[in-house]
């Protein structure tokens, strides 16, 4: 049964404001979103003449053609599906698993250099260094990570966010288990990948979804490192500079709408995990 | 509670124990740390280095202060792009700062339920769920010359012809600006109603019981608890001052009066040739804006320590 939520008086009036101001909010997100969709079923001249009325004709093949129209060096979109994919997919999982193994050794065992560590990913996120953009090029072609899957090695990194959403999450996970586990006979790996990792599924499945998310929209990566190899992203972003673009723009709608469809699936099925998942607390070492 | 090595001397057993603790921890670590060594502490090293170095027309690279006589030299004259990129980056600074309580606002409702509130946490979470890619592309064409935004400030303000808004130094700021609080709205939304989320029922049903009114509940409640989690965020906000910036590469490029620091770095390297002396000019235009970060850093975690933790 629902509880319903009694307000006060002037607890009701701020949220009935409040509500108003989010409501016009929402729509406008919606409106711009389907004004997108609805830009992708028109024609090029109908698009330019008229962009904010109904389509004379709803031409979903738009949708279609945009996998073969859409091309950007050499690769169409569904080579750039394929970029995303691998890109994706490994990239959040190496840094999720970078970052959560660097939070579980700092925070459930004391070593040598483990503050360290902590002082290291503490100064990795509050200094930022700017200017390191020319370096990393010269030390990414330097190492052939160019146009090249072994780009992903960067990002098995174990400092950061991710280590401090973990970090956080560790610090208040009992180690009764593991203790117990030990008692039994168990090793680091088994009490690691039996009782911890299983213990934090709900915190490192957010965090995954939320790095797919992120590389998934990341145009700036591949648009550097990765020329000749674009994702959806960078190869939306790099269409727009085409000649082709300037004959079909619809083309580009159709294209844009469809490369936010995986991530809007993922976030509808995912939203509550990460909601109710991530969350840090303060920066102290 | 910590596994933790005994001290002192050890058994045989015990060193054993310690090894095998060590060895399971660098497995663990290991590769991190190449990562770190190698896309960090290199990086940033090779970074320095490239500021103090200067490539003549035959190749060859030679040390020199010219990458840093040339920034300077920006900063003197008037008008200087770098200059224009600095302004602008207090600007999306102070943006940021502003749009922080209003973020934390919009997940404080969401957190309390607010009428239509599971819709409302998918809605507003769409700007940070889809990509700037896509967000941008609307936006540009909404606010283009044939828009109705555009067609409504040409009537408001009786122009003879809408504007180009991000086509033009007059509003090319505003439109960068207008975009970051469109979808900004909910920005932090995740780590806000992460940690809303995590305080316990008991704390806010206690107070209810004792007659504490909503807005005693959350000026007393619920932001002392929310203290520690946007200490850290106002830490990590100021400590990027240099690199605060709006998303000018996929609307103005920059131009328009509307460049940043970071996005000027960006320019150095972003399709020009890797042997250009550009690269070393960025280098050290990112060298010294974050030698200048180093103090803002230890002031704001001075004031940030100064903040009680709080655990829940």
């Amino acid at each position: 049964m629902r509880n319903k939520i009694k307000r006060s008086k002037s607890e009701t009036v701020v949220f009935s404001v409040a509500f108003v101001i989010l409501v016009l909010f929402a729509l406008t997100y919606i409106l711009a979103y389907l004004w997108g969709a609805m830009a992708g079923c028109k024609t090029h001249p109908e698009l330019v003449l008229h962009p904010f009325e109904f389509p004379e004709k709803w031409m979903f093949c738009n949708y279609i053609d945009a996998f073969v129209m859409l091309e950007v060096n050499d690769t169409n979109m569904i080579g750039m599906i394929g970029n995303s994919l691998w890109l994706v997919f490994f990239g959040a999982l190496f840094n999720v698993m970078g970052g959560c193994l660097m939070a579980y050794a700092t925070t459930k065992y004391q070593f040598h250099g483990r503050l360290a560590l902590i002082t290291i990913n503490l100064i990795t996120m509050i200094i930022p260094i700017m200017g390191a953009l020319p370096s990393q090029y010269r030390t990414y072609h330097a190492l052939g990570m160019l146009n090249s899957p072994l780009i992903l090695a960067a990002y098995f990194g174990g400092f950061g966010s991710i280590n401090l959403y973990m970090t956080a999450f560790f610090k208040n996970l009992s180690w009764e288990y593991a203790e117990a586990a030990f008692m039994d006979g168990a090793n680091h790996y088994t009490v690691l990948f039996r009782i911890m990792i299983p213990l934090a599924k709900g915190p490192i499945v957010a965090l995954y979804v939320m790095q797919a998310v992120a590389i998934w929209n990341d145009y700036m990566t591949a648009l550097l490192f990765l020329k000749d190899m674009p994702t959806l992203a960078t190869g939306i972003y790099l269409f727009q500079a085409t000649t082709i673009y300037r004959a079909r723009l619809d083309i580009l709608f159709a294209a844009t709408i469809l490369s936010s469809i995986p991530v809007l699936v993922l976030y509808i099925f995912f939203n509550k995990t990460i909601l109710t998942n991530v969350s840090f607390g303060g920066l102290k070492a | 509670m910590q596994f933790q090595a005994k001290t002192g001397k050890m058994t045989i057993e015990q060193k054993k124990v310690a090894v095998k603790k060590y060895l399971f921890i660098l497995s663990i670590i290991g590769f991190q740390l190449i990562n770190f060594i190698i896309f960090y502490v290199y990086v940033n090293a090779n970074s320095i280095l490239m500021a103090f170095q200067w490539r003549k027309g035959s190749g060859e690279e030679y040390w020199t202060l010219h990458a840093f006589e040339l920034m300077f030299s920006q900063f003197s004259n008037g008008g200087s792009e770098m200059l224009i990129a600095l302004r602008n980056t207090f600007i999306y600074f102070g943006l940021g700062l502003v749009m922080l309580p209003i973020s934390f606002t919009t997940s404080y409702f969401m957190y309390k339920k607010i009428f239509g509130y599971r819709a409302f946490r998918i809605l507003f979470f769409l700007p940070s769920v889809l990509s700037a890619v896509v967000w941008s592309t609307l936006y540009k064409n909404i606010i283009g010359v044939d828009g109705p935004i555009a067609a409504l400030f040409q009537q408001i303000n009786h122009l003879p012809e809408p504007p180009v808004f991000l086509a033009d130094s007059r509003y090319a700021l505003g439109a960068v600006l207008g975009y970051s609080i469109w979808l900004g709205i909910a920005g932090n939304f995740i780590i806000f109603s992460g940690t809303l989320t995590r305080i316990p029922e008991s704390v806010i049903e206690a107070g209810k019981l004792d007659g504490v009114g909503w807005l005693r509940e959350l000026w007393q409640v619920i932001l002392p608890l929310m203290w520690p989690t946007m200490g850290t965020m106002l830490l990590l906000m100021t400590s990027g001052i240099f690199t605060s910036s709006g998303n000018l590469l996929l609307l103005t490029g920059g131009a328009y009066d509307t460049n940043s620091i970071s996005y000027l770095i960006f320019q150095q390297v972003y399709n020009v040739a890797e042997d250009s002396n550009t690269y070393n000019y960025g280098s050290a235009v990112g060298m010294f804006f974050t030698l200048l970060t180093i103090p803002v850093v230890f002031i704001s975690r001075y004031f940030i320590n100064r903040i009680e933790d709080v655990e829940y």
